[in-house]
Formats: C-alpha cells, structure tokens, sequence
C-alpha cells in the first residue's frame, strides 16, 4: 500500500518537473529557432531608421555604350549598366535586392539627388528600392525589385537612359535601443543603490525597532507587489514633467524611466541588502564598538565592507529587473525608437524595441526574437560575472 | 595600591528583570581580578558595565555609583571610555580584513593616519601578545586565516593596539583547546606589568593560576571578594566554599 502511494507521488513530481523543464526549453528553442536567422551584427549595429533616396541623372550626361566585364562571374550582373544585383534579406528578415558592386565607369557612379542636384555616390550593400528606366524609344520601363535580382537586371538592361533610381540605406537595427538599454541600466544603477543601501542601513543598524519601524518596513514590502504599470504612470504624472521643465525636454526621456525604475526598485534592493547585513555577526559590532568606534564607523568600516555581495546580488536583481520591464517604460519613456540617445531625450530599452515593433500590421517575430536573444545573453552574462565576482569576494573572506 | 574602580551600590535591570543587586567592590591597578560564578549570574554583565556595552542594549537601566579613576563611567563619553578600557569577547572575533588592518583597525578610527606610526604600533601590538613572529610574513593575509587560539591574541593584540589602561576579558579562553589556553594565561600574566585586567571565567583553576583578587557570583550578587588564595584556600562564605567543591553550578 505504501508502495503505491510513494509510486502515485513520485510520478507526479516526476511528471510536474518534466513538464515545467519542457515548456522552458520549448520557449528557449521558439525563441532560438525563430530569431537566429535575422541575429547578425549588422543588426546590432546599424539604425533603426532608413535613409531614402531618389536619384536622377544629370542632363548634361551623355550615355556611352560600353561592356562592362563581368570580373566575378556573377549571375545577376549587368554587362550593359556596370552594376552587379544581389538578393538578401535585410535585418528585418525581408527579401530586398541591394547593389553589391558597381563598375567606375558605370553611370552609376553619375547619379545625383533629386532633391538637391548634389552628387551622390551609391554605398555598396545599399537597397534598391524601384528603379525606372527609358529605352531607345522612350518607353519608360519600371524596374521593379520585388521579383529578385535577376528579373530586376533583365528590365534594366531593356533601357538605354536612367529615369530615376531610389535607393535605402541601413534601417532596421537596433543599435540606438541597446545603447538605450545599457543607458538606462547604468542611471537607475547610480540613482538606487545608493539610496537602497543607505536605506537598508538605516533600517537594519539605526532605526530604533518599533512600532514605526515595523509599519516602513511592511510598507516597503507592499510597494513590491504593486505592478509595474501603476509606477509607469507615477513616472508619467511626476518625473516626466519634472525632466521636461529641469532640461527644458519635452515628452518622456531616459532619465525619467530610470527615476521610475529606481522608485520601483527601492524595495528590492532595500530587502536585499538588509537581508545581508543581517547575516553579518553582531560580534563584528560589538568588536568595533569596544574598540572605541563610533556606530557610524562601524557601519561604514565593518558592516559595509561586509555586505558587498548582498549589494552585489541586489545590482544584480535590478539590472535583470531594467532590462526586462516593459510596461512602465513604455509610460515613463515613450515607445519611439531613436538611434540619436540621450539622456534627456526619448528613446527605448531593447523590451520596448521589441513592443514597437510587434505593434502594427505586420509585426515581426524575427526581430522579437533576435532582440529577445540579445537581452538572454546580457542576462546571462551579467548573471555569470556577477556570481564570478561574489565568489572572488567570498574568497578572500574566507582566506 | 591605586584603585582604579569604584563600585558602589551598583543594581542593574534589563527591563523588568533585575541582574544586578547593591554591588560593591573595588578594582586595583595593575593586578589580575577574576569574577567566578554560575552562568547566568550576572558577571559578564558587570563586566560590560566597566566600558558601556550595555549601552547596546535596548532597555537597560543602570543605578548606582560606577567611578573610573574618580570619574562616573555612567556621564563620561562612552567611547573615549572604551578607547581607556578595553575589551576581549569570549569568542575569537577578528574582522574579515588582513591582520595588519585588523590591529590598526582602532587607531585608525580615532584619526591616525601616519603610516609609520602605524607600523610600529602594529608590530609592536603583536610583539606585546607574540604573534609577531608566526604572522610577520603575512600581515596582509586575512585575520580569519588564523587558528582559533592566534586569532583570541591578535584579538588582545587589536586591544592593546589602543594602548588602554584596563582590559576586560569575558571568558576569554572558553572556546580554544588547551594549549591555546595556556598560551593566553601566559599572556595574561605578561600584560599584567601595563595593565589592569579583569576576567570573566568558568575556570576555577584558571583563576586560581592567573589572579591576584576573585569575587564570586550568585543570582546577582557579590557572595565573596578577596584576594585569590585566600577564596580558595579558606572561603568565608559557606556558598563559595560549595560552588569551589564542585557541589553546584
């Protein structure tokens, strides 16, 4: 009888743990499977915003046949215009044709801006967006680029004269946000560990326990169970206002996101920290005492110095806690993604990135996933160095 | 001989609960005083009233007469006090920094900074306890790296880095083995010539080695004080007698 019982048990905690350990790794290979594929350094680095333009070709130039030799073999390559066409995929993860070389004495290299007559030499790995030329008897033919390379290169080399090419460049990237990200992690860091760890100290070493003491400590431990959105709004409706009327700013900025952040993570840092000064020994104090220090050297050469990897450990919980809120950043910080950042300008974490994105007709799960695996190796790397550092410190203590 | 403390009726209570009841006694200079007594009676109790670490805890009230060299302890500024009388705990308690910053620790915090100086007390500091020449190769290394026995004497070191008048030790061998144990009487006996030590100890024998003068607690109260061989050999009060014989405690 027993025996069925522990057998009934055990399959159930078997069975809890398999399923819970399945939908994580699931996740993790959604995640992995999905966003791989657009994950690439251009990515990383480059804009989020494209840059267009709408090229011409002078009046003045006159057209000369020449055959361009084709150096590369290539397939998509135009004896006739010079310039030599290439499918890709953008970091958007959609199909675009970009020009991957062109020839020097191919009129290409004579294209102007529309816009202001001004020059404009074409970067190599630039989009072509649509191109329209003219043939011997002024037909005007579209070159589309939606059909690939190949068919692009066959309409071009109908024509004779250039109408119009419009090119893009860059676009996309998310390189703004990661900046965005390590920005804000790095303000609110400054803004509430200080704050956090003197708190604790107060609360842990000075503060006479007692009736007050009890009600601040239990009404930290309510402002942790508040949810974000509601400190979003705090952010929205006091620090937004207060950074646009200091910094003459307007709208939401970094800075106020992190002065939301680090109101929201008071608490943790707080609970963390005391939680540590509470494990140090009472024997250390009262050594320093009896050696004629002061409280407040004791707390800042004795008790301080061993909390480090509480501190440490609550650093931490709030970088994991910057990088993954969405909710009240979208509030306190905006969901316009710049590539310009700031610290009193508007910009967005990489969780906002992704909220911007996936908003819309056509939301990209590419991307969100790249993104996602972006911020899962800034926590794990986090995670690991900070667990290396904690045990070097531990070490040196226990030497 | 000088007295150095003045006790008279001394009572102590934490909260509702008196410790100490009508204490007299008188500390002498440069000798050895031992307290003995059952746990619990009170005696590294009255020992922390002699630098204020009953300061430290919520509650307590203290009434009563306390001279330090003529001075009221109770209205003096406890931690110039604490920089005159020092204390070694009962367990050995060095901070989790290098034994050079464990020693120094104390002049450091009343403001000195010349480095000199400080090197001298230091290696002073530990000749005075004999750790000097076990530790001189590792001074930057951990306090904690120590055994129980060299941490209880840089502790003592740590003390009279501060260069006090008194000690105060609260059972300051309980928790080493033997040997160590004797290595701290040594000391004791040695630090004697500078410095008036008082003791809290569990160990009749150890005070019988080490000290001049003994008082005996029970629930509070002084039963017996007097010099040392005499409380042992020919106590006058029928309680010392039995807690001495073993009979209780």
């Amino acid at each position: 009888m027993r025996k069925i019982k522990d057998n009934i048990l055990n399959a159930i905690t078997y069975l809890c743990a398999l399923f819970g350990i399945l939908i994580l790794v699931l996740l993790l290979i959604y995640i992995f499977s999905t966003g791989a594929s657009v994950l690439s350094f251009k990515l990383l680095t480059s804009d989020y915003e494209s840059e267009s333009y709408s090229l011409v070709m002078p009046d003045e130039y006159t057209y000369v046949l020449n055959t361009y030799v084709n150096s590369n073999n290539s397939a998509n390559f135009s004896t006739k215009w010079g310039i030599e066409l290439a499918d890709e995929c953008n970091t958007e993860g959609v199909d675009i044709v970009t020009i991957t070389y062109i020839d020097e004495k191919s009129p290409f290299m004579n294209l102007i801006q529309n816009t202001n007559k001004t020059s404009y030499k074409i970067a190599i790995g630039s989009e072509i967006t649509t191109m329209a030329v003219y043939d011997d008897l002024g037909n005007y033919i579209s070159v589309l680029t939606n059909k690939g390379a190949a068919k692009a290169i066959s309409y071009l080399d109908q024509g004779t004269s250039i109408y119009s090419v419009n090119i893009q460049t860059g676009g996309g990237g998310i390189r703004g946000s990661l900046i965005a990200t390590l920005l804000l992690i790095i303000t609110t860091l400054v803004l509430v560990i200080p704050l956090g760890v003197m708190a604790a100290i107060y609360l842990n070493e000075l503060a006479k326990p007692g009736r007050i003491t009890n009600i601040l400590k239990s009404m930290i431990d309510m402002i942790s169970g508040i949810p974000s959105i509601i400190f979003g709004f705090v952010g929205l409706l006091i620090f937004v206002p207060f950074i646009d009327n200091t910094f003459s700013s307007s709208g939401g900025s970094i800075l106020s996101g992190a002065l939301t952040m680090s109101v929201m993570l008071l608490p943790v840092v707080i609970k963390t920290t005391e939680e540590s000064l509470k494990t140090i020994p009472n024997s250390y104090r009262n050594a320093s005492i009896a050696l004629g220090a002061t409280k407040t050297q004791t707390i800042f050469k004795v008790v301080l110095p061993n909390a480090i990897a509480g501190i440490l450990s609550a650093t931490l919980l709030s970088i994991g806690r910057v990088i993954g809120e969405s909710a009240a950043l979208i509030i306190a910080i905006g969901t316009v993604v710049k590539d310009k950042v700031t610290l009193t300008g508007t910009a967005t974490p990489l969780s906002v990135h992704i909220w911007t994105i996936m908003q819309g007709e056509n939301p990209n799960y590419e991307v969100a996933c790249a993104i996602s695996i972006v911020i899962l190796s800034m926590v794990l790397i986090l995670n690991l160095s900070v667990k290396l550092l904690s045990k070097k410190l531990n070490k040196g203590e226990a030497k | 001989m000088n007295t150095i403390f003045t006790v008279k009726d001394l009572n102590l209570k934490y909260g509702n609960n008196h410790v100490l009841h009508d204490i007299n006694i008188d500390i002498l200079e440069n000798k050895i005083t031992a307290f003995i007594g059952p746990s619990g009676c009170g005696k590294s109790t009255f020992l922390r009233c002699f630098n204020r670490m009953n300061d430290l805890i919520d509650n307590c009230k203290i009434m009563g007469q306390l001279n330090y060299n003529n001075n009221d302890i109770l209205q003096v500024n406890s931690i110039d006090l604490r920089t005159k009388v020092g204390m070694v705990f009962q367990s050995p308690n060095p901070f989790p920094m290098s034994i050079f910053d464990n020693v120094a620790y104390g002049p450091r915090c009343q403001g000195i900074k010349n480095k000199v100086f400080l090197n001298d007390l230091v290696t002073q500091s530990l000749k005075n306890v004999g750790l000097y020449e076990e530790v001189k190769d590792r001074l930057k290394e951990s306090g904690l790296s120590l055994s129980g026995g060299q941490q209880q004497r840089l502790c003592i070191a740590r003390c009279i880095a501060m260069r006090p008048e008194v000690i105060l030790m609260d059972e300051p061998t309980s928790a080493l083995d033997p040997i160590a144990t004797s290595k701290i009487e040594e000391l004791i006996l040695e630090l004697k010539k500078d410095y008036t030590i008082i003791i809290v100890t569990h160990n009749m024998q150890q005070a019988t080695r080490i000290s001049d003068y003994t008082a005996f607690f029970l629930l509070g109260e002084i039963m017996e004080y007097g010099e040392t061989k005499q409380i042992f050999k020919n106590p006058h009060n029928k309680k010392t007698e039995d807690y001495i014989a073993g009979r209780f405690g």
